[in-house]
């Protein structure tokens, strides 16, 4: 420890300083939200705010105009939990049984099935916009949220898949042997011994596949339609269009409020990420 | 009527041929002995016997009832593995009580028969805990009392002993044979441990090369086998082997190893289809070697033995002699170890065993 104490001053100097850097945004966004708009106007936007008040954080979740529409960001919060919760959802537990069949139930064709399921990883979204759409219109499904949601389990199953095969390879195939030994049949085995085992991969696809689609904007902003527009959307929507002085303060809680769910998440399950993340790879 | 019949399996894997025609007849109770190196293809064998894999031909008759093509779950089995394949989230009591729920018996009713089998492989005490917080022969007892508390027709064990230590895998060793015989259970037991196979086994099948070389009691799988690679197997230290070929000696033939300046007399082997010239290989158990008074009739050196090596096992020492351009092994008493160049030593020819150099079938 003596030894290293000098560098010790140098490697957390430095962690400080990234640590601030990183921060600094988010420091003037939280400051920002909370102060009136003549006080932002006076310049210093590092200064603390003189009278903090909250009144833009509900301007931006209760009145704000987005687009036309000036009734704040909640409908589309209700929106976005509408399309993320049933899409995180399928897409984890369509991902489990992917992974589980593909490497317990090694049917004749598994590998190449897995290797177009993971080109789905690596295709831009942009490219699949119009065939999407044209799908969706085909489906009846365009401007509906039943179609967002589909759109968004089509691209997540790629990775669930992805994350639950690796997952699972370090399962032992006895395991599974010896319940359909046991007269298990294949939903059964996954129901009853796979998925309990599967706790920390099932909370990393969850936290990836949450925070992916809450955040998604492209997808939601091509295939919601005006009524049916995520949060992200109305962010956007919010902070680009509103006419006369721009209402910085209002923005930026507006911001704030978008972010917050997916910051919960991370605060309180991040510990759960990180141990899902090496799970596999400690035991067998 | 036969509990477990194999007939005619065959499997290939791509080009590889696993397994080659196997015919393999089980009765009622028996504790039969799949032994065999590894890759030989006897895993494969449990496997399809299970219907965890298909075989390419033949047919799987257990209990009269031919299963080829039924599901695992539907062939009235229970399997044992290796890594005990429990399932870690579920309590002891679950593990065991798994195979009878999923075949829809109330909880009550499989409770009693979990208990049942718990006292009898004492481990009730550890129903409630994880298979994590157990050890591996607690685990192992788990695994086993997962397979009786469904009371299959049929016992299928992947060698199941070999992950744990050896004073505990000779525990386990017999408790295994004590449950069989309490329960009378008819059970396939693959193992390439040929110790476990000789004290476990009322019949081997020794495999090799995806076929049974000899399928016997273990006695006589030890003292016939029926090919140089059976006797290769079986014994520890396993028979040695010698390449050398059949001489015309007064009174009958001898064998000369290769290299070597002697012939050992093979009178008392009452063999009729010999001939001097032909290339044979001479197997002979280390037990079978022994201390002798003298050497030849006249007391002179009839073979050369160079003494190499003295491996004291405690009860034994083995003593590994060079004979001609092989080493030989031979099991003496502690105090019986000879001394010299060219020490007395006597081969017991009449249980010694003579194999084809080319095929490796006894003659």
């Amino acid at each position: 420890m003596r030894r290293s104490s000098s560098s010790r001053i140098v490697l957390y100097a430095a962690l400080v300083a990234a640590a601030l850097l990183f921060l600094a945004p988010l420091y003037v966004v939280i400051v920002a939200s909370l102060k009136p708009l003549d006080e932002i106007r006076a310049g210093g936007i590092i200064a603390l705010p003189l009278a903090p008040t909250l009144s833009a954080w509900a301007k931006a979740w209760g009145t704000a105009c987005v687009g036309s529409n000036c009734v704040g960001l909640r409908p589309y919060f209700l929106n976005s939990w509408l399309i993320v919760l049933p899409a995180v959802a399928i897409s984890v537990m369509v991902g489990a049984v992917n992974g589980y069949a593909l490497t317990k139930w090694r049917f004749r064709g598994a590998d190449v099935l897995f290797a177009a399921l993971l080109v789905g990883c690596f295709i831009p979204f942009q490219v699949i916009l119009i065939p999407m759409a044209r799908v969706l219109a085909t489906l009846g499904l365009f401007g509906s949220l039943a179609g967002l949601v589909l759109v968004h389990v089509a691209y997540g199953i790629a990775v669930t898949t992805l994350l639950f095969r690796n997952f699972y390879l370090g399962v032992p195939d006895e395991i599974v042997r010896a319940a359909r030994l046991d007269g298990a049949g294949f939903f059964a085995v996954f129901f009853h011994v796979v998925l309990p085992l599967s706790k920390p991969m099932l909370a990393v696809a969850a936290i990836l596949q949450f925070t992916g689609i809450w955040n998604d904007f492209l997808f939601g902003v091509v295939f919601a339609g005006p009524g049916n527009a995520p949060v992200t959307v109305a962010l956007n929507n919010l902070a680009s269009a509103s006419l006369g002085a721009r209402e910085y303060n209002t923005d930026m809680a507006a911001a704030l409020l978008t972010a917050l769910p997916t910051l919960i998440v991370y605060v309180v399950s991040g510990r759960y990420f990180l141990r899902g993340l090496t799970a596999g790879a400690i035991k067998g | 009527m036969s509990a477990l019949a194999i007939e005619g399996v065959a499997k290939r894997f791509g080009a590889v041929a696993v397994l080659n025609d196997i015919w393999l007849e089980v009765a009622s109770g028996e504790f039969m002995v799949l032994l065999g190196p590894s890759g030989c293809g006897k895993s494969t064998l449990l496997n399809i016997v299970a219907g965890l894999e298909h075989s390419d031909a033949g047919r799987i008759v257990i209990g009269g009832e031919d299963v080829t093509t039924r599901e695992p779950r539907d062939r009235n089995i229970a399997m044992v593995f290796q890594s005990y394949a429990l399932y870690p989230t579920m309590s002891v009591r679950r593990n065991m009580a798994f195979g009878l729920r999923m075949r829809g018996m109330s909880r009550v009713e499989a409770d009693r028969l979990v208990e049942d089998a718990a006292r009898l492989l004492q481990i009730d005490a550890l129903l409630e805990r994880r298979p994590g917080q157990l050890s591996g022969g607690q685990r192992q007892r788990v695994a086993i009392g997962r397979a009786i508390v469904r009371q299959p027709k049929l016992f299928l064990f992947d060698e199941p002993l070999s992950n744990l230590d050896a004073k505990l895998r000779a525990e386990m060793r017999l408790e295994l044979k004590e449950l069989h015989r309490r329960l009378g259970a008819t059970i396939v037991y693959v193992t390439h441990d040929q110790v476990e196979a000789m004290t476990l086994a009322t019949r081997i099948a020794v495999m090799n090369g995806g076929a049974i070389e000899q399928i016997g009691a273990p006695q006589e799988v030890y003292d016939r086998p029926a090919s140089a690679f059976v006797a290769g197997f079986t014994g520890a230290p396993a028979m040695n082997l010698l390449s050398g070929q059949v001489v015309g000696i007064a009174g009958g033939f001898g064998f000369r190893p290769d290299g070597a300046d002697g012939d050992i007399a093979l009178g008392s082997l009452r063999l009729c289809s010999l001939r001097a010239g032909q290339r044979v290989l001479f197997g002979i158990r280390p037990e079978d070697i022994g201390p002798s008074a003298a050497n030849g009739p006249d007391g002179g050196c009839v073979i050369t033995l160079t003494k190499l090596l003295v491996e004291p096992t405690g009860a034994d020492s083995h003593v590994i002699f060079r004979l001609g351009h092989a080493k030989i092994t031979a099991r003496f008493k502690p105090g019986d170890v000879p001394l010299g160049e060219c020490p007395p030593v006597a081969f017991n020819v009449s249980r010694a065993s003579l194999f084809d150099a080319e095929t490796g079938r006894r003659l």
